[in-house]
């Protein structure tokens, strides 16, 4: 138990550093990439205006936008391990304090959507493959299938069409209490679902046709037995790591979803920022996506590990070679 | 398996429709939504650029005058009267001794003083107010209510710059407690609503200022606002803005999408506000210094060759008016003459081309000459139903025998990219489009000026033509309204002579609101609603 903790703190602790370097990864390449499309926002609102092209570069030198790139990268690398994203070149307010400010909104999307998600999938996958009548596994993986082949903008559409136009239950855009998530996330959520089934069905067929089946069966277990006590156990395993993967797709997915219901969110900020060129302003949002994203499969490792012997063993194996 | 969360989401569904009839729907309205379209760069009119920021702002400030949408004429605002000078240099403003700021501050000869020196500060860096009375020289208190204004040279549009939000007078204890970068979140003016917060990508509110009673003449409400708050949140997807209006989740919207304005013509309870903006129409300008479009017999086939009624009522279903010059209808000065010139004529624009020795000698379906094919690079940006219309275009002028390539553009920073050139080592500048989509609004002709003088850095036709220059400058600086006519007739003409431009369509802005939602209207420059005349006759049903 004492070495299984030890392993633990150092496995979090190699992870820890791993999150940094994939940041510092992340964020140089966001850095370099949008430098290397030509024109900033400065640049393109002065022109907008009709401003020659001396008063641009005298307003880009006052913004310290004209030093070297390489100079600007350290400047930004060594504001960040601060904690300071910078000050976005629109609004001239400081990025951190910009993003955090739209956390909120954005999170409980993505959580409300990932929880749907996961209901909903593992839902289909389960009755998909384990349901008795052949209709009902039919149908779940039919839905399964639609849902994955639905584009997000589509079943919104119609989702708003459906509940807030016509039967006018539910408020078809904006952001603030519990009724205004219920469309958006049910939109996400149920598409992400559709990846989420598929994998549990597939999982759990596997899992049928293992050896511990039929001895479970042979020892005179129930078929609904051998389903909770076995296959759902070892065939559920995998839906971890794939609703980890997930987490990631809902960032994306986010944007467009709060395009769609025009709610106010890391999406609307995002977008204008990378329309507009406001280079520090992206390159924050590159940072928190690159932080949730190993956040979250930390946490799906240890959960994997915690939910599984066998791979707590390996891990400690290979903690103990090391 | 399915049932019992079949049933669960059902019962949540109940649930929540219980909640939604429980509100109070007879209540008078009192707070509206407004839809914006877009997220604008920013929200300060001294400093930004965008039309989008002044459809809230135009309320929260006054202006010294007013243009009144119906005569083109200007108004008292906060100057009660103003005189201007026989050498047109100098304006005195006769200023209202009534006018108190949002906060308080009393609006005097000072406060004046304090926003042009603000607007006209290059630390301030204004990217549009500044550029629009470019004569600027000072400001100067005469006395506690008198100010007055001196340029350089004379410039016939400054009432007309005066007259717009851009220069909207702020409260000068505002404008010392804030800097420059970080006034748009705390901006104070003298209108009849009353800045309360703007978030990025969020949200802009304002409350209504319960003090007004300086309305200018053009407010139908001669007091306070009705309305008690209005937020304005981003409608950014097409498809959302008509469905919020439907579910009642925005009062107000601009730029319905045409399909869905033409749908909602027969909706009962939203009403379609279109509304023509003067200014430019939404055009392509055509590279004169590229070949092969720096020969007018191509230009010209291409504007004979471009069925602009059909285009208009494909993708704007007739909701448009076919545009045939550089200026919307609307716009002062307008020359009618230019209507029905260039209409579509497929054979003679396909003789055009030949006559410019254009021919298929390979045989392969594109015109060439010299072994060039008639290759035209077209640069779209996303707004104002472009890549539809460039669909169009495309079709029409490959059906001429020309091979079209289509470049999408994302934004405006992306437009600006693709519109400059790349200088080469012998001097001369190469360039990547042959045809641009741009377009600017405005009630004064004089913003031809950023376009066609050949030192603008719009002129996107490369046009070099020492009488667009000699006339944008004379017409500036005359106020003599005969002649200004005269030459805005020529420069009309003219640009069309050279086909300098693909005029589309005038731009028409399709607003939706509430069918209970009274006194919608907009003032002279189309996009600004005058918000305090909302409700007026009473929002409730």
């Amino acid at each position: 138990m004492v070495n299984l903790r030890i392993t633990v703190i150092a496995y979090l602790i190699k992870r820890l550093l791993n999150t940094v370097l994939i940041i510092w990864a992340a964020v140089t390449l966001a850095f370099a990439a949008l430098r290397l499309i030509p024109g900033d926002a400065i640049g393109a609102q002065l022109l907008q205006g009709g401003a020659s092209a001396e008063e641009i570069e005298a307003r880009r030198a006052a913004l310290g936008l004209d030093a070297p790139p390489l100079e600007q990268y350290l400047i930004y690398i060594a504001g960040l391990a601060r904690g300071d994203m910078g000050v976005s070149l629109l609004d001239r307010q400081p990025v951190t304090q910009m993003i955090a400010r739209q956390i909120p909104n954005t999170a409980a999307l993505a959580l409300a959507a990932l929880s749907t998600a996961l209901t909903l999938g593992l839902g289909l996958g389960i009755a998909g493959t384990a349901a008795r009548w052949a209709g009902v596994r039919r149908l779940s993986m039919w839905l399964a299938a639609l849902a994955l082949g639905m584009p997000v903008y589509w079943t919104g559409t119609l989702a708003i069409w459906l509940f807030s136009v016509t039967l006018g239950w539910l408020p078809a855009t904006g952001a603030g209490d519990l009724r205004h998530l219920i469309l958006p996330a049910g939109v996400l959520g149920f598409h992400v679902s559709g990846s989420i089934a598929r994998v549990t069905q597939a999982s759990l067929l596997e899992a049928r046709a293992q050896n511990f089946v039929p001895f479970a069966r042979s020892k005179g277990l129930s078929w609904r037995q051998v389903w909770r006590g076995h296959i759902l156990r070892v065939g559920l395993l995998p839906v971890i790591t794939v609703a980890a993967l997930q987490a990631g797709f809902l960032l994306g997915g986010t944007v467009i979803v709060e395009t769609l219901f025009a709610r106010s969110g890391l999406g609307g900020l995002l977008l204008r920022a990378i329309l507009e060129r406001d280079l520090p302003v992206v390159q924050g949002v590159v940072v928190l996506a690159a932080l949730i994203y190993s956040i979250v499969n930390t946490a799906a490792d240890l959960l994997y590990a915690l939910a599984d012997p066998r791979v707590r063993l390996e891990s400690e194996e290979l903690e103990f070679e090391s | 398996m399915m049932k019992p969360i079949t049933r669960l989401a059902y019962a949540i569904l109940l649930i929540l429709t219980g909640c939604v009839t429980a509100s109070p729907q007879d209540a008078p309205v009192e707070q509206l939504v407004y839809g914006l379209t877009l997220q604008p760069s920013g929200f300060d009119p001294h400093i930004h650029t965008s039309s989008e920021l002044g459809i809230p702002l135009r309320s929260v400030y006054d202006t010294l005058v007013f243009r009144d949408p119906e005569t083109g004429d200007f108004v008292p605002g906060l100057a009660a009267s103003w005189t201007i000078s026989d050498d047109k240099l100098t304006y005195t403003f006769e200023l209202r001794e009534d006018v108190t700021f949002h906060d308080g501050t009393r609006f005097d000869a000072a406060a004046v003083v304090t926003n042009f020196e603000r607007i006209f500060a290059e630390a301030t860096g204004s990217q549009k107010a500044a550029k629009m009375i470019p004569a600027f020289e000072r400001a100067e208190i005469v006395d506690s209510y008198t100010v007055r204004l001196r340029l350089a040279e004379p410039f016939a549009p400054t009432l007309d710059s005066l007259s717009q939000v851009y220069f909207g007078m702020a409260s000068p204890t505002a404008l010392a407690e804030y800097d420059s970068d970080i006034y748009q979140f705390h901006q104070v003016g003298s209108g009849p609503f009353r800045f309360v917060e703007y978030i990025p990508a969020d949200r802009l509110v304002l409350e209504r200022s319960p003090d007004y009673a300086w309305a200018p003449s053009i407010y139908r409400n001669r007091g306070a606002p009705v309305i008690e708050r209005i937020e304005f949140r981003f409608f950014e997807d097409p498809t959302t803005r008509a469905l919020a209006l439907e579910s009642g989740d925005a009062q107000v919207m601009g730029e319905l999408l045409p399909a869905d304005a033409e749908r909602l013509a027969g909706d009962s309870s939203v009403t379609v506000h279109p509304v023509n903006i003067p200014g430019m129409p939404l055009q392509f300008f055509l590279n004169t210094q590229q070949w092969p479009t720096n020969d007018l017999a191509v230009r010209q086939a291409l504007l004979y060759g471009v069925n602009r009624d059909a285009i208009v009522d494909t993708v704007f279903r007739g909701f448009s008016p076919v545009a045939y010059g550089p200026l919307a209808a609307s716009t002062q000065y307008y020359n009618s003459s230019l209507v029905g010139t260039y209409a579509y004529d497929y054979a003679y624009a396909r003789d055009l081309l030949a006559s410019a020795g254009f021919a298929d000698s390979d045989g392969d379906g594109v015109l060439d000459k010299d072994g060039q094919p008639l290759l035209l690079e077209v640069v779209v940006p996303p707004w104002g139903l472009l890549p539809e219309v460039a669909q169009l275009l495309e079709d029409q002028w490959e059906a001429l025998g020309a091979d079209v390539h289509l470049k999408q553009v994302p934004s405006y920073p992306a437009l600006i990219n693709a519109a400059a050139g790349e200088a080469q080592d012998d001097g001369s500048v190469v360039y990547h489009y042959h045809a641009i989509a741009l377009n600017d609004f405005g009630a004064d002709p004089s913003l031809l000026d950023k376009f066609y003088r050949s030192d603008a850095a719009l002129n996107w036709s490369r046009v070099v033509n020492t009488d667009l220059d000699l006339w944008l400058e004379e017409a500036a600086r005359t106020d003599d309204p005969a002649l200004r006519q005269e030459l805005y007739a020529n420069l009309q003409q003219r640009i069309m002579d050279l086909a300098l431009i693909i005029p589309v369509r005038d731009y028409v802005n399709l607003n939706g609101a509430s069918a209970r939602l009274t006194g919608l209207h907009f003032d002279a420059y189309g996009f600004f609603p005058i918000l305090t005349d909302l409700g007026q006759a009473g929002l409730t049903p």
